[in-house]
């Protein structure tokens, strides 16, 4: 009875955004040629990300096989995770000050979700690589067999896993919004489509529908989707035939891309700031602000998310958070704009939680949570045989396993609440943290300065996430 | 681990209660009677001209204004006609003559005051008023580029069909981008729909790219990734001033100009009237004026704020007063006819 009211309630606050603005629904007027072409570019675009993502990506792997030093390898790995923890706007900005001419278009697209997630892609690719073909390698190895000829036979039996992470990168490419915008030059994606509804036509009800059926073709793809064992392995393990030094340039690339781009803009802002005479603004409150709000926003991730986990196996929940694509940022700010919740000041800070909760949890459960509720359901199980309460379970063998998924998923929601200039610009309606700063500094032709601060924010959500994920080390130790 | 956890949640906790704390402090800083007015990014942020604004309007009545950041017009429309009567503002600001064609959304705002001030001889006189709204600064849209680049000169539109141009051009996406629109738009009303879907397919091999921002356009032109911008006349009086760089020029081009008009209206449902009524007036002070020239970096619509300014080393250009007949399709249109 309470693991229902606890599903349901999770599933009102995913889908109070459409709740909320279903009243201003009214005629709904599509043109369906003009979406059948922008769902026509997204497939493409997002066809085609996959699968140069998923062929770099084994590259990547092979990268991480060369490596046999733990210390360097957990370098490599983070370095790995980077690019796709980055807010989109930070990296393409990077990368354009470098890339010189960039390819806008369906090449730019392309090339910026291959440096984004081909990383990511690298470290699922290692963590098959070792739970499956680790005992084959040294017997291949021992046996004569060459690189390529063993690597043709790994690729041949990974096509389940190959699929997987197919299906995985096709939802985030398809529902992608930020790269087509600052990079596809005029092709229109089904997100970007979106937008133009809401920000040029004033099609609220246009732009409600599209995303409606937007989340059913996420959810009619998903029904194949089932999710790996330990995406994440941590054996360190080398595994013979399956390395190439030449890897480790995919995973190093992306990171040299956004660090010189990023500096290239700031040394310009330095000077200009020193140029100004010491004409610095007071960004305490609004450092404080953006930790606190990121902070805030990772502790009700955190309980969130171990509220999912205590209420885990409910098929309908299960497939619903794997496969549900939240309506688009505006949307959902404009959504909470209309409901007053009569928490006095609070109730920005409140609103911004709740946004933030159903933007990110749908893409944290996909992203690794299931997988590692996923590979507890045999322990579960047997407790469950054995007679054991929910209660005894979820605090016994479920939470002491996946805390530091909690924690490390928590981390990564504060990091990306810190960047965000979508939501709060809206709730808020004033600079108030310092990511809206600087993109009311971009605004006012100080990009300059704008480049230098990106560096502090992106130092500020580092923090915040070491300050989530380390947390596991204190709470794991015996008093 | 309970002890653990405590230990780790007192740090935090003391961060929330001071955050809280000055947030706290701030909206009770905000008096009862208060004019909220409902703006855009640029305007409202710490440079924009609304901190100036705000100060002076303090000054100069004893009542307080409230900027309220919606973000840019598109959603300052969406906001006001979802919270309808139940909106907090009083007045809206930043809204172009593009924007203001949704009848829906004009019903929601009542008449201007009058206003007794003289225009500026370069301001588009006749375009002050448009129905319940009122212009408060403007600009015409050209070509940006930098005078060392040495590249040839264009004299009118066509002449950047020219094969100097090539991959030179940063245009801005009509969709999100107001200078966009007005480029587009510019096209459309000059040379017919059609006539604009043969110039923009003979363009775009001069066009180095399409950004979905102005801000992000702009970017790309500081960093010397092109060499042109469609942008507002006023953009290098930025350079001028802040940087003392006056490498940065318009092109006046012989074609007359189309120009951004931005405009303010008083919400039928504001609670105070009168003060709303005071500060539309307010906005055509010269001071209140020359704040908006100098944040903006727009024109000023009263006479003899320019004066002593760098934006009278602005030339004055001949201006096309852009059409509202043409409809928002025609425009997208054309957008949607280039196949890069």
């Amino acid at each position: 009875m309470v693991r229902r009211l606890v599903l349901t309630l999770l599933f009102l606050v995913l889908v109070s955004p459409y709740i909320f603005l279903f009243k201003e629904i009214q005629f709904i007027n599509i043109d369906f040629k003009e979406l059948a072409k922008a769902f026509q570019n997204t497939l493409i675009q997002s066809t085609l990300s996959c699968i140069f993502t998923i062929a770099f990506g084994f590259w990547a792997a092979l990268g991480l096989g060369s490596i046999e030093q733990n210390k360097k390898l957990r370098y490599f790995e983070m370095a790995c995770l980077a690019p796709s923890f980055l807010p989109a706007l930070f990296f393409v900005t990077a990368v354009l000050q470098i890339v010189r001419p960039f390819p806008f278009g369906i090449v730019g697209i392309l090339l910026i979700h291959t440096l984004m997630y081909a990383g990511l892609v690298g470290l699922f690719f290692k963590t098959i690589f070792q739970n499956k073909f680790q005992t084959l390698s040294e017997q291949a190895y021992l046996e004569g067999a060459t690189r390529p000829q063993f690597l043709a036979s790994v690729i041949k039996n990974m096509s389940v896993e190959i699929v997987m992470i197919f299906l995985f990168l096709f939802v985030q490419f398809f529902t992608s919004f930020s790269v087509p915008l600052l990079v596809g030059q005029q092709s229109i994606t089904i997100e970007t489509l979106i937008y133009e509804k809401i920000r040029t036509s004033g099609a609220l009800s246009d732009a409600m529908f599209i995303s409606f059926l937007e989340s059913l073709f996420v959810i009619i793809l998903l029904l194949f989707y089932r999710a790996q064992k330990n995406f994440f392995s941590r054996s360190k393990d080398k595994i013979h035939l399956m390395s190439s030094r030449s890897g480790l340039v995919i995973i190093i690339l992306p990171i040299v891309l956004f660090v010189i781009g990023s500096l290239s803009g700031s040394w310009i802002g330095i000077s200009q700031l020193l140029e100004s005479g010491g004409q610095v603004p007071n960004i305490f409150p609004l450092i404080l602000k953006s930790v606190g709000i990121s902070i805030f926003v990772g502790l009700s991730l955190m309980i969130t998310l171990s509220l999912v986990a205590w209420a885990y196996g409910n098929i309908f929940f299960d497939k619903f958070l794997l496969s549900y694509v939240p309506l688009s940022t505006v949307l959902i700010a404009l959504g909470f704009l209309l409901v007053h919740l009569k928490l006095g000041f609070m109730e920005p800070d409140i609103k911004v939680v709740f946004a933030m909760i159903i933007l990110f949890l749908p893409v944290l459960y996909r992203f690794e949570f299931k997988t590692k509720l996923h590979s507890l359901e045999s322990q579960v199980e047997v407790a469950n045989l054995m007679g054991a309460s929910r209660n005894l379970i979820f605090s016994q063998i479920v939470l002491p396993q996946i805390f530091p998924s909690i924690l490390f998923l928590s981390g990564l929601g504060a990091f990306w609440t810190i960047g965000d200039f979508a939501i709060t610009q809206i709730i808020y309606g004033k600079d108030v943290t310092l990511a809206l700063y600087i993109q009311s500094l971009v605004g006012s032709y100080k990009l300059e300065q704008a480049n230098l601060l990106v560096f502090l924010l992106l130092f500020l959500g580092f923090l915040v996430f070491i300050l989530f994920k380390e947390m596991r080390h204190v709470v794991s130790q015996k008093n | 681990m309970l002890r653990r956890l405590f230990i780790i949640m007192t740090p935090v906790a003391i961060l929330v209660s001071i955050y809280v704390y000055l947030y706290q402090k701030e909206e009770n800083a905000l008096p009862e009677n208060n004019l909220v007015v409902y703006t855009y990014s640029s305007f409202a942020d710490a440079w924009g001209a609304g901190p100036e604004l705000k100060k002076l309007f303090k000054v100069k009545t004893g009542a307080t204004v409230s900027f309220v950041d919606v973000g840019e017009a598109g959603i300052i429309i969406q906001r006001v006609m979802l919270e309808n009567k139940k909106t907090t503002a009083d007045i809206v600001l930043g809204l172009d003559q593009f924007n203001l064609s949704d009848s829906k959304f004009t019903s929601l705002f009542s008449e201007p005051p009058k206003l007794e001030f003289k225009v500026d001889e370069a301001a588009p006189a006749e375009k002050i008023k448009f129905g319940d709204f009122v212009a408060y600064c403007w600009s015409p849209i050209t070509l940006i580029h930098r005078s060392s680049d040495k590249n040839f000169t264009p004299q009118k539109l066509e002449d950047l069909l020219s094969s100097n141009f090539k991959d030179k051009i940063i245009l801005l996406d009509p969709r999100t981008s107001a200078p966009g629109y007005i480029f587009f738009h510019w096209l459309v009303q000059t040379k017919g729909e059609e006539g604009a879907k043969d110039f923009v397919s003979k363009i775009k091999k001069s066009v180095y790219t399409v950004t979905p921002s102005w801000s992000m356009g702009y970017g790309l032109f500081k960093n010397k990734q092109a060499d042109y911008i469609f942008s507002y006349l006023t953009s290098p009086v930025y350079h001028w001033i802040e940087e003392k760089n006056y490498d940065y020029q318009p092109l006046y081009l012989e074609d007359p100009l189309p120009y951004h008009i931005e405009y303010a209206g008083i919400l039928k449902s504001t609670r105070n009237q009168r003060l709303a009524e005071d500060f539309i007036k307010f906005l055509y002070d010269k001071d209140a004026q020359r704040i908006i020239m100098d944040k903006n970096y727009m024109l000023p619509i009263t006479a003899g704020v320019v004066d002593k300014s760098e934006f009278t080393k602005l030339k004055k250009v001949a201006l096309l007063d852009p059409s509202l007949q043409i409809s928002r399709d025609a425009v997208l249109n054309v957008w949607k006819s280039i196949s890069w």
